[in-house]
Parts: C-alpha cells; sequence; structure tokens
C-alpha cells in the first residue's frame, strides 16, 4: 500500500472534535482508501480496514504506532457510505451491522459511484462492439476483452448490482444460468 | 479659589489619603461649582467626603482634574433642594484667606479678648473677638473647660488690641497641636509625635487655579451640585462631619480621658467591648452574646493590624520608590497600593458601591501582577482571582460575593479602566485578561506547537513559563483553555495516546 504524507501525521488517527476540522479528516481517510482501492485493483475492504483477510489494515500505520480506533473507523465508514463511496457487499445486511462490534461486515470500494460503473460498461459494449450479444459476467470481469479495462477483475455480484438498472431502464435483459442465477446480459 | 488643590489619585481613579484619613461616605456624578460659575472640566465626578476634606476625583481625567479641599477651611454648609431644573446642591462656604490655625478668626485677628467664665469665675484670655451672634468664635473655659455663653460672660469681656507680629508662632514656625512642639514651617508632620500640622498657606505645595468663565474675585462660596440624586444626605454627613472637626479643634484636643471616659473613638470600641465581655450574661444568650463580643473584638484588633501593616507597606513604598528615583531617575512608576478598605456602609446604592469596588479590584489587579512588568499579559481565571482579592483583605470589613466581583469586573470599561477586562473563555470560563493577552499566549502556545509537534499541556506550559523568565507563571488551567479555544478554532489538532492529548498544529486541514 501506498500512503501520503499525510498517513504519518499523528492526529489522523485521533477523532477530531473539531466539527470542521473533522469533515476534513473523514475525507482525508476516504481518499486513502479509494486511492489505494484503485491503484491495487481492490474491490472489497472488510471493516476493519483489510482489503485482504490477514493483511495490514489500512488504518494502522506501524512507523509512528497509531492506530484508528474502532468506532472512529466506523465513522469513516458511515461518511463514505453517505457519499456513495462504499456499498455493503451482503445486500441482505442493514448499515447498522456497523454498531454489532461481533458481526463480520465487508464493503465495495466504489472509486466511482455506481452509476459512473453502469455508463463506463455500457460505453464498453458500444466500443466493444458488443452491442445486442450475449455477454457472460465472467467474461466482462475477467474475459481477454475487458483487459485493458477499469473494471476487469470485479466480482460479479458487484457487476450485477451494477447493471441491474441497465435491465430497469429497459436498455439489457438478462439470462439466468443453471442454478437460477443470472449469468449474462445483453444490451441492446 | 487656591483652597482647592490638586490631589493624587492611584490608576483606578481613588484618591490617595493622608494617614489616619478615612472616607466617611461617597457620593457619585457630582458637578463643580466656583460661586456661580460652573468649573470647567469638573462637571462630573465623585466626592469624598473624608474627616479631613473634600475630595473631587473626576470620571473622565481622575489623574489631572482631581481636586480637595480641607475641611478646616469651611465656614459652614447650606443644603438647598432642587427646583425645576435645577438639580440640588450643597453650597460650601469658605472662610476668608483660606488656611489658618483652626480657633483664630480672621475677622478678629489682633484682638485679645478677656472675659470671666460664668461657671467657675476664671479670667480668660481668647484670641479673637468675641461678640454676639458670631457662631465662629466660641471660646472655651481654660478651666473648666465649659464654652462660654455670651449672654452670660458679657459684662466681663474686655478687648485689648494686640500686635499681630509680636506672635511668635507666626511666620517660620508651626506649633504641633498635640505635643505643642513648635516644628518648622515646611514640616508637615510634626517631629515629635507625628501628628499632622495645620497646613499653612505659604507653603502648599501645588496651588490650584481652577479655570471659570471670568477672572473676578474670589468667591466666599462653592457649590456641590448633585446631579443624579438628591444628595441630602451627603449634607447631613457632610454637617456632621464638619462638626466633629470643629469640636475635635476646639474641645479637649490634647486630652486622651474625660472623667475616665476615653476620647479616641476607636480605644471607646475596645472600651466597649471589654465592658460587654464582663457582663453577667446568662445562658446560651450569653455564651453567643460573648462569642460575637470575641469575634468583634478580634475584628477591631485585626482591622488595625491590618491598617498599621498597610501604613508600615506605603512607607516601604514610598521609600523604595524614592531610592529608586535616586538611583536611575527614570522614576515614574506610581504603583500605589490599594486601600482595602472599601466599605459598603458608606454608599447609598448597590450601583456606586459596585462602582467603587470594581476601581479597587482594578488597583488590587495591577499592583497583583505589576510583576510581569515585561510583557504584561495577565490572565487568571476570576475564580482564583476571587479567591486572591479575599484572601488579601477585608477582615472585619466584610468579604465580596461571587457575584458582586464579577459584576465589577463587569464595570471596568464603563469607568474607563481599559488595561483590564473580564473575557470569557471557550464560552464557559472567565478570566480575567490584559487586553492582549489572550491572543500573545495563543500565539506564543502556536509557536510551541509548531516548534516541537506532539506537545503535550505539561509541556507547552513548561516551555512558555521558562520563557516568561519571570516567577509569574502561566497557570495550566488557563492553557488548557487557550489550547481548547485552538482546536475549536482548528488552529490545532489533537492526537488522543495513553499518556495524554498531544498537540499538533493544523497544517493538513486548515479551515
Amino acid at each position: 500500500m501506498e500512503f501520503p504524507p499525510i498517513h504519518s501525521f499523528p492526529p489522523l488517527y485521533t477523532r477530531q472534535p473539531n466539527k470542521l476540522v473533522r469533515n476534513k479528516q473523514l475525507e482525508t481517510w476516504a481518499g486513502i482508501i479509494l486511492d489505494n482501492a484503485k491503484k491495487l485493483h481492490r474491490w472489497e475492504i472488510d471493516k476493519t480496514g483489510r482489503f485482504e483477510r490477514g493483511g495490514p489494515s489500512i488504518f494502522t500505520s506501524e512507523s509512528i504506532g497509531r492506530a484508528v480506533p474502532q468506532l472512529f473507523i466506523n465513522e469513516i465508514w458511515r461518511h463514505m457510505q453517505r457519499n456513495n463511496q462504499i456499498i455493503l457487499r451482503d445486500e441482505s445486511l442493514q448499515w447498522g451491522v456497523l454498531d454489532d462490534a461481533d458481526a463480520d461486515a465487508s464493503f465495495y470500494v466504489l472509486w466511482r459511484p455506481l452509476d459512473a460503473w453502469t455508463s463506463l460498461i455500457l460505453e464498453w459494449f458500444d466500443t466493444a462492439n458488443q452491442m445486442g450479444k450475449v455477454v457472460t459476467f465472467y467474461e466482462l470481469a475477467q474475459g481477454d476483452e475487458s483487459l485493458d479495462c477499469e473494471f476487469h477483475g470485479i466480482p460479479e455480484p458487484l457487476l450485477l448490482r451494477i447493471l441491474k438498472p441497465l435491465v430497469k431502464r429497459g436498455r439489457a435483459t438478462m439470462l439466468k444460468g443453471d442454478n437460477d442465477q443470472y449469468v449474462a446480459i445483453k444490451v441492446v | 479659589m487656591d483652597l482647592w488643590y490638586d490631589v493624587a489619585t492611584n490608576n483606578s481613579g481613588r484618591p490617595l489619603l493622608r494617614g489616619g484619613e478615612q472616607v466617611v461616605l461617597i457620593q457619585d456624578a457630582v458637578g463643580l461649582y466656583d460661586g456661580k460659575e460652573r468649573v470647567e472640566g469638573r462637571q462630573s465626578g465623585r466626592v469624598f467626603l473624608t474627616q479631613q476634606r473634600f475630595v473631587y476625583v473626576d470620571d473622565l481625567n481622575p489623574t489631572g482634574n482631581s481636586v480637595a479641599l480641607d475641611l478646616e477651611n469651611v465656614a459652614s454648609l447650606e443644603y438647598s433642594s432642587g427646583f425645576l431644573k435645577r438639580s440640588p446642591r450643597l453650597v460650601v462656604f469658605v472662610r476668608d484667606g483660606g488656611t489658618r490655625p483652626p480657633g483664630e478668626d480672621i475677622t478678629s485677628a489682633g484682638f485679645l479678648t478677656q472675659w470671666v467664665c460664668p461657671i467657675c469665675a476664671e479670667k480668660n484670655s481668647t484670641e479673637g473677638k468675641f461678640c454676639d451672634g458670631d457662631s465662629s468664635v466660641q471660646p472655651v473655659c481654660f478651666n473648666c473647660g465649659v464654652p462660654a455663653d455670651y449672654e452670660l460672660a458679657r459684662d466681663s469681656i474686655k478687648y485689648i488690641e494686640t500686635n499681630k507680629s509680636t506672635d511668635p508662632t507666626d511666620r517660620d514656625t508651626v506649633v504641633c497641636q498635640s505635643c505643642t512642639f513648635i516644628n518648622h514651617k515646611l514640616m508637615k508632620f510634626c517631629e515629635m509625635c507625628g501628628g499632622r500640622l495645620p497646613p499653612r498657606k505659604s507653603h502648599r505645595s501645588k496651588k490650584l487655579f481652577l479655570k471659570t468663565g471670568s477672572l473676578k474675585e474670589t468667591p466666599q462660596f462653592f457649590q456641590l451640585s448633585f446631579r443624579k440624586s438628591d444628595g441630602s444626605l451627603f449634607a447631613k454627613a457632610a454637617e456632621k462631619t464638619l462638626n466633629d472637626a470643629r469640636q475635635k479643634d476646639i474641645f479637649n484636643q490634647n486630652v486622651a480621658e474625660i472623667d475616665g471616659a476615653a476620647v479616641n473613638p476607636t480605644v471607646k470600641e475596645e472600651e466597649l467591648v471589654k465592658k460587654l465581655d464582663k457582663m453577667d450574661l446568662m445562658g446560651i444568650n450569653g455564651l453567643e452574646k460573648f462569642r460575637e463580643n470575641q469575634l468583634l473584638n478580634n475584628d477591631i484588633l485585626f482591622t488595625n493590624a491590618l491598617q498599621d501593616l498597610n501604613k508600615l507597606m506605603s512607607l516601604a513604598n514610598s521609600i523604595e520608590r524614592l531610592y529608586k528615583r535616586e538611583s536611575n531617575n527614570s522614576g515614574s512608576s506610581t504603583t500605589a497600593h490599594p486601600y482595602l478598605v472599601v466599605d459598603r456602609e458608606k454608599f447609598f446604592t448597590k450601583d456606586s458601591f459596585l462602582d467603587e469596588i470594581a476601581r479597587e479590584v482594578y488597583e488590587f489587579a495591577m499592583s497583583e501582577f505589576k510583576d510581569n512588568e515585561i510583557d504584561r499579559n495577565v490572565i487568571v481565571t476570576l475564580v482564583d482571582f476571587y479567591a486572591m482579592y479575599n484572601k488579601s483583605v477585608r477582615i472585619g470589613t466584610g468579604l465580596i460575593s461571587p457575584q458582586e466581583l464579577r459584576d465589577a469586573c463587569q464595570r471596568f470599561p464603563k469607568l474607563g479602566l481599559h488595561d483590564l477586562k473580564l473575557l470569557k473563555v471557550n464560552k464557559r470560563v472567565l478570566c480575567l485578561t490584559s487586553v492582549n493577552s489572550l491572543k500573545f499566549v495563543e500565539e506564543r502556545v502556536m509557536e510551541i506547537v509548531q516548534g516541537q509537534p506532539g506537545s503535550d499541556s505539561l509541556k507547552i506550559t513548561q516551555v512558555l513559563n521558562e520563557q516568561a523568565k519571570t516567577d509569574n507563571s502561566w497557570a495550566i488551567g488557563i492553557i488548557d483553555e487557550i489550547l481548547s479555544s485552538c482546536i475549536n478554532n482548528g488552529k490545532l489538532v489533537l492526537d488522543e495516546q495513553m499518556s495524554g492529548m498531544l498537540y499538533y498544529s493544523n497544517t493538513f486541514w486548515s479551515l
């Protein structure tokens, strides 16, 4: 992970009492998370700030020996949620899960807003000449065609949530696979 | 018009009284009239009635425009109430020719009156002309001490003209009224007993010429015009004080006791207490009375001790000042100690009492913090200051309440006392600060934090006090308040650790 200089500024790890300063602090944190996710191409993060299980938390700095307390981390998550920068990975969960210390929760990190992703993919269909063809989610996320695209490697459940609005608008139809799950899309 | 002379006041606009002089009453919003003419620049002030003088202290320019008139120059007083737009006033008739030893009437100077006392038939001779209807000369019998009645003594009166210049106590000497020692004319206090000598016109230090509209011959009276109140109480008090002062001059002047009873009022008080002590009071009531008396006794003792101490201090101060002026000739440091004897019974209204307390408190604060002269920055929480004030003064005269102190401090700007102000830090802690000190300390704190990021409040206080170089240290409570105010305005940010709060300058999230 790469961090800006502010990551080794001790007050970053303490919830600032001044509301205006705190808002800037929360934005700083959101920026650090989104930047890292984008650079590392990570889509998921758990509520302790780890991109992968067992990895280092983004909220910890070894060099200055500081870590953000979980309560403040939760505040950061809520701030990012308000700005549509993260969504809960498990759609059946509510945001109240953050208050439950024992519960496990993880998020999809959206360094672009959901509808920006939707239009990006739509654009890809156009430029890649895939209009009117059936494209599987696997092809879209992992296929060679999308290798250079920003959304390459996107988890399929997230992809489904990005593409759903197209179906609602009547721009696309989805096809179900064997086990009654959507596996492919056709954009018209 | 040269009867009024300048008086020194301290910075907060309270007159410096003579030793042993006590304020009887204070009247605010008074204007001075010379005869019937307004006196320029002395139209709004307070008049202190003391046992010895009227002291006028100007509201606008207390150090420059304050004047005093000795009671011994006052012939009589007359009170005239207000009428329509005319405010009530006290007319002060002065004696001709101004200052002179009391008991000697200038109109009859050069006369010696011989008369026989109608009570004890003793032959007396009195200076001055003893005639009917002249109340100013009322000779007292040398033998029996009873004032002579003109009607009864009329037959025996003889006038003898004397040559004034043969008077041995005329020009070069002043006779002490308490011990009769003949002092040099320039002395103000007796060299033997230290008593105050009667002032002489020829060597008054600073004569005052009040400016009026026209330059007519000197009027025979002055007027004190009461702008706000009707002043009748003041007039009565002045009358009484004047009478008391006269009585003292004439009647049994040097006598300590008459028929075994003490004359000195302070002695009298003690005597009274002693007598009460001896009274055979029974039961709980008796015990309570006894206890009260004991307390009263202690109070008197303490007050006297305190007064003595104050006198000693002022003496030491003046010696110190003299020494300083001698040594480096740059002596303009006039820091008089406050009297700390403001008595709430001397005021008509709570308002004027608070005004006086405000001046007092201001003076106290200034003298208390004068060590800090280098940077002249003072911040003290009102709670601390309250304790300091009440601790250092007011035994016997009663303490002031926190509310009173607060009200008094709020009056500083109104009274033209601009060096200190009451400030609410962080909307909760009331502090008494000098004008720029909060900003000053804030800047210093910011400097320290920028120089050493991650300092805690203890360290900041330490560094700050090392820099200050004086014994006067900044309280950590104040520093804490300043730090939290810096956080509130976004200049500092926090790093909370197990060991406490560390402070950093807000370099990343500037507002």
